[in-house]
């Protein structure tokens, strides 16, 4: 039946293959574009090693190349990631596109490679080979989205501050998705040379890039089966205006251009939009799982958790943070609270390594200042952001899923197996998440996306999602922010309850009255500098305190605010 | 050695003149448009076919080109772009539908001139070649390298003493304030699109009549060269990439004289993978402050 | 733990993995339709059953330049022989738009759905690297009308080419410009991304040893470059007798208008790339005194080549060129070859195609031997008053 159809099959499958090793650095929100090069370094090394003459009679002597095609791949990708990893959005684009051209010019240049002549060799894919390989991509993929590392991609690629407060690894992760990306790449290179039996230089040049890309953001890379989605939508497409008796020509660039031009204008999330109903709702645990069950116990009351001293932040000639000492105790809520600009950010940003401080010494649960936001989260650091980081494209449940990571052990590769404990770790993770939803009052909308919640809701998604970690010390940045009077009583009870349980809580906020009401010791910044410590009645009524407040607010608000946010 | 420098200068040009509307887009809007190239290669046959048509002489068609490129602009806008404001993955939406439109646009080229080259009659800007102190030039290569400067000059102008120029600074340093304080975003955008289209028809139509044809691959053949020049320069910088595409111009001819012509489309890559990695910012991008 | 579900993953995939990694050994049985074969022989064979030919040609992208010219030169030498009557001729014809995914799979629809009696085309060499090794392993014989490149026949016995190979038009184009210009030193401009160019290069060097001229100037390009002075600046500065130019259409226009504008008056020398009016359209001027070498040439008095340029100008509206030519060409050959045994199945096509000797067709006489290479004579021409005269 597929008789004659052979090539166009294959075609569609390698276009996945190929849009796959996009798909991967999507996934974690990375636009790397050099998947031609380490394509290309693949097959002309698999050229090297793959046998002339099938293996043990009838096993193609492809399954020699590919492992070897992923190996190049991956190894290539992480030589290059190394030096351009730091780069973000077009300007990691733009330089993995100058490798693939690198690498382009210099294999045409070689000896070995036979030059632009190209190299020939046997025809050893066939269909059913290549939609194999697909389909062990598509399953590698399946397994990925719902596990552990999988929501770290997601995280990374919605918003990488957050991700890392979270305690995902975020330069780990970046890398693993682009050493993928190499390998699902390289992979491709050598089921290209041994489906058509030849390459040139030429054939991995920026349109193969292109071609990769498009297939993969038009199949959609929030799910798993994209790249066959978008591959077989480009593979059919021509064939149809064939069917149809559509002259080529330029009508059918035209009409494919058309095409892809409706569905990116249309189908947010690509094709797989249009099975986006197909999805479950989540589903509440059952009662037979206490959540907080095996996690470790927070320190006893009153042990110092944490210590700096002469903690400062520089912005060019602006002290946004100076002299600071601090010490936290466990269980106690510490408020800090200071004029807009006084530096409350900055500050809590260097608590959890979002900024590197320019001076000062001390630790954080044992962590040095200055290391990576991952390391504090994993010490049990956790926090909320004053303008609210969510993870836009995830699930409210997602959201908070994300939070147990540092709870949670990794589960990818026993979902590959289906072993059961990887289904136990996932269903323990989902109760303790679904638990912090309970706690906040946003269980009915677990299967929403935070773009449909109230500002009071995102602001509680926060919390819910900072709590998921089960932290040692939380901090709020400006909770309560924009809510009500209603709402903001009830956060207060929230965040003496979570005093009760052991958590150590440190908490910007402008609210005044809320602050008095839940705090157990204040700060008070100004111009970066503590003008003020203390039981917070007293604080309180410090004419220091009162004059920062009241005096020159308005005066210092808009510079400084916004180095503060920058 | 001094001409080589000479043609170096010369192919830079063309570089820059292709780079800075790519250049503008980024800066103003944050849009990579990727039908840039295509809108280019556009502006090439119009510019072949108004000559043709019209036998009108250079001065006057290069503002012709330039109307058509800004109409294209405009519409490159509201096709590609302006439907994804706001959507979760406008960033990487926006290069496909810009891919995708490009695609289209280069269908429509060849609905209407062929699949073969087209160029201006021979007759139309006869070249004469001059020699100033034992370097060639032709008159072709001074009235592209004339051109580009008077374009680079009068968008500088424009962008720093005119009300769009302004709207468009106060747009690329923050979009919303630019709102807040009364900047009709939705019109700078356009007229941001419309600038840059309409640099790059006039970089075709003057690409093609330095080469003596143009074919649909014409603004494919220079994107991945202009890559490298806006990033040189300093992703958004106008100045930057003016002075980036002369350099790698130089540096092309450089290496071919000096070296081997094999390594030459070898050399704007490495260049740009090694500012990439030692000066992310480019050769003339400054760190935070975003010129226009 | 780690390691173990590592290798466990790993086992599992290369299990699965081995089931769709078998090798398949299709053998292709030689089916025979005997509706095919008629009666008769030579000139009065007629076959009852329509003769399915299948073109494959780059229509668009790339190499439309050529595909085009292909696709109605081939065209037209069927209908002739349909009016000339006896066998019916139906070419079904794909685009490859260029890129080698859609030369396989046109090769693969012609092949299996279409069950065609033979193949003409790609366009392309690149393509027909891939392509042929399909069509010999299907048994379908493929007659090849441009691809030029070194090693196409030796793919296999079902594999043809009517297509003089670059380095015999060169090899005959260089020593004519050398006698007639007396060249001693040249300047050689290749296009080192392009195989066809690149493969070009190398037989030029040898026809240069063998003939004993001196290369000054040894420059690469590629087609998507914008800017050739860097290059032309040097083989100007080394001052040759002649420049050898090996190039694709894209980047011939620009190079010799480029050279021209910049002062360099010596002769141009090219190969089949350089064959085509188009060309000299682009070119206009500076089109004066190229010298190129090709299969082809509008102004040799070959049996037929009147006719055939006066019937396709007006039929296409245009000049044809060597593109058209040799399409045009191999629907006589392909018609020669059938009318030998009265047979159109692939076996019968494929054993008297490479039979061919001195047929007189437009190129002139022309043979395929038995191993599928071509043999023609080939014409070397001076572009003089903007027209192809023969050197």
């Amino acid at each position: 039946m597929l008789d004659g159809y052979n090539t166009l099959i294959t075609v569609a499958a390698l276009g996945a293959i190929l849009a796959y090793s996009f798909h991967v650095v999507l996934m974690a929100g990375q636009l790397s574009l050099g998947q031609a090069g380490f394509a290309s370094l693949a097959a002309y090394t698999s050229t090297l090693v793959v046998p002339t003459e099938p293996i043990a009679g009838s096993i193609s002597p492809v399954v020699v190349g590919l492992p070897v095609g992923a190996l190049v791949g991956a190894a290539a990708a992480f030589v290059v990631g190394l030096p351009v990893l730091r780069l973000r959005g077009v300007f990691l684009a733009i330089a993995t596109i100058a490798f693939g051209e690198m690498v382009r010019v210099v294999i045409n240049n070689a000896e070995w490679t036979n030059g632009a002549l190209g190299m020939r060799v046997e025809k050893w894919v066939t269909f059913d080979f290549a939609w194999m390989v697909v389909a062990v991509l598509a399953y590698l993929f399946w397994r990925l989205g719902p596990s552990r590392s999988g929501r770290a991609f997601a995280a990374v690629r919605e918003d990488e501050l957050a991700a890392g407060s979270m305690g995902v690894d975020v330069v780990r992760t970046r890398m693993a998705s682009f050493i993928a990306s190499g390998a699902i790449a390289g992979v491709y290179g050598v089921m290209f040379a041994y489906f058509f039996g030849r390459i040139t230089p030429a054939t991995f040049d920026f349109g193969l890039t292109v071609s990769g890309l498009v297939t993969a953001v038009l199949g959609g890379y929030l799910v798993f089966f994209g790249p066959i989605l978008g591959s077989g939508f480009l593979t059919a497409v021509p064939e149809l205006q064939n069917a149809l008796g559509l002259e080529a020509g330029w009508i059918h660039p035209f009409v494919t251009g058309v095409f892809l031009l409706l569905v990116v204008l249309f189908l947010p999330g690509g094709l797989s939009t249009l099975f986006s109903r197909l999805r479950r709702a989540p589903m509440r645990p059952g009662p037979d799982y206490a959540p907080l069950d095996a996690l470790d116990p927070l320190p006893d009351p009153g042990t110092p958790i944490a210590k700096v001293r002469g903690l400062a932040k520089r912005y060019g000639a602006v002290d946004a943070v100076r002299g600071v000492d601090l010490e936290i105790r466990s269980g106690e809520v510490l408020g800090v609270i200071g004029p807009n600009g006084a530096g409350k950010t900055t500050l809590v940003n260097m608590l959890n390594g979002l900024e590197p401080p320019t001076a000062g010494e001390g630790q954080i649960l044992g962590v040095p200042l200055g290391s990576r936001p991952h390391r504090f989260a994993q010490a049990g650091v956790s926090r909320t952001f004053q303008h609210s980081k969510l993870f836009e494209r995830l699930t409210v449940l997602d959201n908070v899923l994300v939070g147990t990571h540092v709870v949670s052990r990794s589960t990818y590769l026993r979902r590959l197996l289906w072993l059961p404990s990887a289904r136990r770790d996932e269903r323990r993770a989902l109760a303790l998440a679904w638990a912090q939803l309970e706690r906040v009052g946003l269980a009915d909308r677990a299967g929403l996306r935070p773009g449909a919640l109230s500002y009071g809701d995102r602001r509680r998604l926060e919390i819910a999602r900072a709590l998921a970690a089960h932290p040692t010390l939380l901090i709020l940045d400006e909770p309560a922010a924009g809510m009500n009077h209603v709402e903001a009583a009830e956060l207060a009870s929230l965040i003496r309850g979570l005093a009760d349980d052991g958590v150590t809580v440190l908490f910007i906020e402008h609210n005044v009255k809320m602050v008095l009401e839940a705090c157990t010791r204040l700060v008070v910044l100004d111009f970066g500098e503590v003008i003020a410590e203390g039981e917070p009645r007293e604080v309180a009524s410090d004419p220091r305190v009162v004059e920062a407040y009241l005096g020159t607010e308005a005066a210092q608000n808009d510079e400084r605010e916004e180095i503060e946010h920058a | 050695m001094l001409q080589q420098l000479a043609n170096g200068v010369f192919a830079g040009s063309i570089y820059a003149l292709f780079a800075i509307g790519f250049t503008l887009v980024f800066g103003v809007l944050r849009h990579l448009n990727l039908a840039h190239p295509a809108v280019f290669t556009a502006g090439a046959f119009v510019g072949i076919e108004v000559a043709a048509r019209t036998a009108i002489p250079v001065w006057i068609l290069f503002p012709v080109v330039a109307l058509f490129g800004a109409l294209a602009g405009v519409l490159v806008e509201r096709i590609a772009f302006r439907p994804l404001r706001g959507r979760d993955d406008e960033h990487f939406a926006g290069l496909i539908s810009s891919v995708a439109l490009g695609g289209v646009v280069i269908a429509l080229l060849q609905a209407r001139y062929g699949t073969e080259p087209k160029s201006f009659a021979t007759d139309y800007f006869p070249s004469r070649l001059f020699e100033f102190a034992g370097i060639r030039v032709t008159s072709t290569q001074l009235v592209t390298l004339a051109l580009a400067l008077v374009l680079m000059l009068g968008l500088a102008w424009l962008v720093s003493a005119t009300p769009l120029g302004r709207s468009m600074r106060a747009v690329a340093e923050n979009p919303t304030a630019a709102k807040v304080l009364g900047v009709n975003v939705g019109r700078v955008t356009a007229g941001t699109y419309a600038l840059s289209s309409a640099l790059g028809t006039v970089a075709g139509a003057l690409l093609a009549l330095n080469l003596g044809q143009a074919g649909r691959d014409l603004g494919a053949s220079i994107e991945l060269v202009g890559f490298a020049v806006i990033i040189l320069g300093g992703l958004g910088s106008l100045w930057g990439a003016m002075a980036a595409g002369v350099v790698l111009g130089v540096a092309e001819a450089m290496t071919i004289h000096l070296f081997d012509s094999t390594w030459k489309s070898m050399v704007a890559f490495a260049l740009l993978f090694a500012v990439l990695v030692i000066r992310p910012r480019g050769l003339f991008g400054h760190v935070k402050v975003r010129e226009v | 733990m780690r390691l173990k579900s590592t290798t466990g993953a790993a086992l599992a995939v290369a299990a699965l993995l081995a089931t769709g990694a078998c090798v398949s050994e299709d053998t292709n049985e030689a089916s025979s339709d005997s509706a095919l074969s008629g009666s008769g022989a030579g000139e009065d064979c007629t076959i009852d059953e329509t003769v399915k030919i299948g073109a494959v040609f780059s229509l668009t992208e790339a190499a439309a330049f050529a595909g085009a010219y292909q696709q109605e030169g081939l065209a037209m030498g069927f209908e002739e022989l349909n009016a000339a009557g006896g066998i019916t001729y139906e070419v079904i014809q794909e685009d490859d738009k260029t890129t080698v995914e859609d030369s396989v799979a046109a090769f693969e629809k012609l092949i299996n759905r279409d069950e065609v009696s033979a193949i003409v085309g790609p366009t392309l060499s690149n393509m027909a690297f891939t392509t042929y090794t399909d069509a010999q392993s299907a048994g379908v014989p493929a007659l090849g009308v441009s691809t030029t490149a070194e090693g196409i026949p030796e793919i296999g016995d079902y594999i043809f080419r009517a297509s003089l190979p670059e380095e015999v038009a060169l090899a005959a184009s260089i020593p004519a410009a050398k006698e007639s210009l007396g060249l001693t030193k040249v300047a050689v401009l290749y296009d080192s991304a392009d195989e066809f160019t690149a493969s070009a290069f190398n037989t030029i060097k040898d026809v240069l040893t063998e003939e004993g001229i001196e290369i000054v100037a040894e420059e690469t390009f590629e087609t998507a470059d914008t800017d050739f002075t860097a290059q032309l600046t040097a083989v100007q500065d080394a001052d040759p007798d002649a420049v050898i130019l090996s190039a694709l259409p894209g980047a011939t226009v620009p190079l010799v208008k480029k050279a021209r504008e910049l002062g360099i008056e010596a002769p141009i020398v090219g190969g089949n790339a350089f064959n085509s009016p188009v060309l000299i359209g682009l070119l206009e001027d500076a089109a004066e005194g190229l010298i190129v070498g090709g299969a082809w040439s509008a102004a040799s008095d070959t049996t037929g080549n009147a006719e055939f340029i006066a019937n396709y100008t007006e039929k296409y509206g245009r000049a044809p060129d060597q593109f058209a030519a040799q399409a045009y060409t191999a629907a006589y050959l392909l018609d020669q070859a059938i009318r030998a045994d009265c047979d159109a199945n692939r076996e019968a096509i494929k054993d008297n195609l490479g039979q061919i000797l001195e047929y007189d067709s437009i190129l002139g006489p022309i043979s395929i031997d038995e191993n599928g290479e071509v043999h023609q004579e080939p014409v070397v021409q001076i572009i003089r008053d903007g027209v192809f005269t023969i050197l």
